[in-house]
């Protein structure tokens, strides 16, 4: 009776056990991850609920108070109401050249700037996995074309490439995801064809092909689920690199176009009125380097824990966990 | 060897055909010539004039073989806003965007040691502080890192012009300095990086531990063990960024005003210059390729394991 008490206790509730795993461990242990992590789900909840966190209205221009420097408050006219009223407002990061709030139109470009990133990753990512799948799976022919395709490709530098895109098809938010797609799926390609290279020689992909498995299903089921984490950490890594250019295009005037606003064309922007008002062009592109930066130091922890030569410099699973005979 | 550098030639003669094919469909399928040559609204005369000049109305194949008679003749016709050969034009930039990158290449090589330094004790301090550095370097706008540099560097302090360009003689080094800091701190991180990382792969094989067995010194096995193994990969990765210095210097040119291939492109496509963007294009992938290409035959002088066949 006390024996079994005891081992009741010692079996950890699913909280604890989920503490405990290695990963979960690794993460809450490294203090940059955390940090970069922490930030990145604070600007994607911003950018979520943008009109909910906002103090104010991103396109009300109060031209009586524009360059406002950070932190500064003013008497803004209040134009909604009927007849308009003077009221106080305070603008923690200044206003821009049309006396609109910084901070707001931040919380606004993000969500365009955090769109682009991720759903240029993923396009690109599909396409480049579609792509990878036929050229390693169906080899002959197919493999030729798409590999010759892919080395073209490469051989463009990325600016160029997207310059090129948006020079025939005309800027515009859905052409940039279009120019991520273009310029970016050869990276998911080679790495899709060559995992799956490895792995139709492997004996489960065999077994499976005997017992009469569909290429379908033998793709759907035995090998998909082995390119997720090689994939997965290419895109994390892309992410930046696809915000950085965005902003890059913006800021040159091919990428976003107003009304629409994402940081870069913010910057653009706010550049003629760099020496006057130097806040319009550091508050965006702090807020690219910021975002970019933990993206970047996020990706990497993925990487390192994803690949089995360098996890142990991670992943030191505590004593605890190991006696709890927790697996990884 | 011979043979191989023969298809390795060919290859790169292929590559660029493709992408050329490639930027004549894109004109002329995905987009409308004549909208790229005259805007979009234009009359209906000014349309007609510009069909009848580039003879737009015969069809497609008809173009798509002079196109390609025109680039074996080097011939890619006359700018549209400067009256003159689009192809001097191009070549008349390479030396100014060639001086810049070339500078920015030659500072950006100091993350090598960055990287070995870091390498020497993975975990520890200086690797922590070579990493996150590092990744903030490559995390930085360019075109951000330029306007602050201005502002910092020419509006507060007077020390250095702001933009412009007065030549790569000596008089001209002054206006060289803003642009080449721009484009370091990316080089620096990436070369940062790539050192790191694969001097400590390379650190966990076996000859590292037998170069330690047999009582060499630290510094003896990683300079003469490991940064000769490692060295094959950094060449690779340092080619591309080469290659990929071509991204920064566009946006690096048009900031700085420095009369580069990425300003004229930028500015021959905001022109609607059809011929200048072609020879531009074309320029740009036959700089990459001979980048590519150099850094390939370089592997038989580091790695004579490699077999050419």
């Amino acid at each position: 009776m006390l024996n079994e008490t005891a081992v009741l206790k010692r079996r950890p509730n699913l909280l604890t056990a989920t503490w405990r795993r290695p990963l979960v461990q690794a993460f809450f242990g490294d203090t940059i991850t955390l940090v970069s992590a922490t930030f990145l789900l604070f600007i994607i909840f911003v950018a979520v609920f943008a009109p909910l966190v906002s103090p104010h209205d991103p396109e009300d221009q109060q031209l009586r108070l524009r360059h406002l420097p950070p932190g500064s408050t003013g008497m803004a006219m209040d134009r909604t109401a009927d007849p308009p009223v003077q009221d106080e407002r305070y603008f923690l990061l200044g206003t821009d050249h049309l006396g609109r709030d910084m901070l707001t139109r931040l919380f606004y470009g993000a969500r365009i700037s955090m769109t682009v990133g991720i759903l240029g990753v993923l396009v690109s990512g599909i396409i480049g996995m579609f792509l990878g799948l036929m050229a390693g799976y169906y080899r002959g022919v197919v493999d030729d074309v798409i590999m010759r395709a892919v080395d073209v490709f490469m051989s463009v530098p990325l600016l160029l490439l997207a310059l090129m895109v948006l020079y025939i098809l005309g800027p515009s938010f859905t052409n940039i995801i279009i120019v991520f797609a273009v310029a970016r799926w050869m990276l998911y390609c080679r790495v899709t064809r060559g995992v799956v290279l490895s792995l139709r020689e492997q004996a489960f992909v065999d077994a499976a092909r005997a017992i009469g498995c569909s290429d379908r299903r033998i793709i759907g089921r035995h090998i998909v689920p082995n390119l997720i984490t090689p994939l997965l950490t290419i895109a994390a890594l892309e992410v930046p690199r696809n915000i950085l250019t965005e902003s890059t295009l913006s800021f040159l005037g091919f990428g976003i176009q107003p009304p629409q606003s994402s940081w870069g064309l913010m910057l653009a922007q706010g550049r003629q009125y760099i020496v006057t008002a130097w806040w319009v062009v550091v508050v965006p592109g702090t807020a690219i380097f910021l975002t970019a930066l933990a993206f970047n130091l996020f990706g990497v922890w993925m990487r390192a824990v994803s690949d089995p030569l360098q996890r142990w410099r991670w992943l030191r699973a505590s004593k605890e966990a190991k006696e709890a005979g927790v697996q990884y | 060897m011979r043979n191989y550098m023969i298809r390795r030639v060919g290859h790169s003669f292929f590559i660029i055909l493709g992408l050329m094919a490639l930027l004549f469909l894109a004109i002329n399928v995905l987009g409308d010539p004549v909208t790229l040559l005259v805007g979009e609204d234009a009359s209906q005369e000014a349309i007609q004039a510009v069909r009848e000049k580039f003879g737009l109305n015969r069809p497609l194949y008809v173009r798509f073989g002079e196109f390609y008679w025109d680039l074996f003749h080097g011939d890619f016709g006359t700018s549209l806003r400067h009256q003159i050969d689009a192809r001097g034009m191009v070549w008349n930039r390479l030396p100014n965007t060639a001086a810049l990158a070339g500078v920015a290449f030659l500072f950006g090589s100091l993350g090598l040691p960055l990287g070995m330094l870091a390498a020497r004790r993975p975990k520890g301090f200086i690797d922590r502080a070579v990493n996150i550095l590092s990744f903030a370097a490559i995390s930085i706008p360019q075109f951000w890192l330029g306007l602050m540099l201005i502002l910092i560097v020419s509006v507060q302090l007077n020390l250095l012009p702001t933009s412009g360009f007065q030549g790569l003689g000596p008089g001209g080094w002054k206006f060289m300095i803003l642009p080449a800091l721009t484009l370091v701190p990316v080089i620096l991180g990436r070369n940062a990086q790539i050192t790191r990382a694969t001097m400590i792969e390379e650190m966990g094989k076996q000859y590292v531990a037998t170069a330690r067995a047999k009582g060499l010194a630290e510094n003896a096995v990683l300079y003469s063990h490991v940064l000769k193994n490692a060295a094959i990969s950094i060449v690779t990765l340092m080619g591309d960024e080469l290659a990929g210095l071509m991204n920064g210097a566009t946006v690096t040119e048009i900031i700085f005003g420095w009369p580069g291939l990425g300003k004229l492109l930028i500015d021959a496509i905001s022109s609607r210059d059809l011929p200048v963007v072609t020879a531009s294009v074309f320029v740009v992938a036959l700089l990459v390729m001979t980048i590519n290409l150099t850094v390939d035959l370089f592997y038989t002088w580091l790695d004579p394991r490699v077999s050419y066949k």
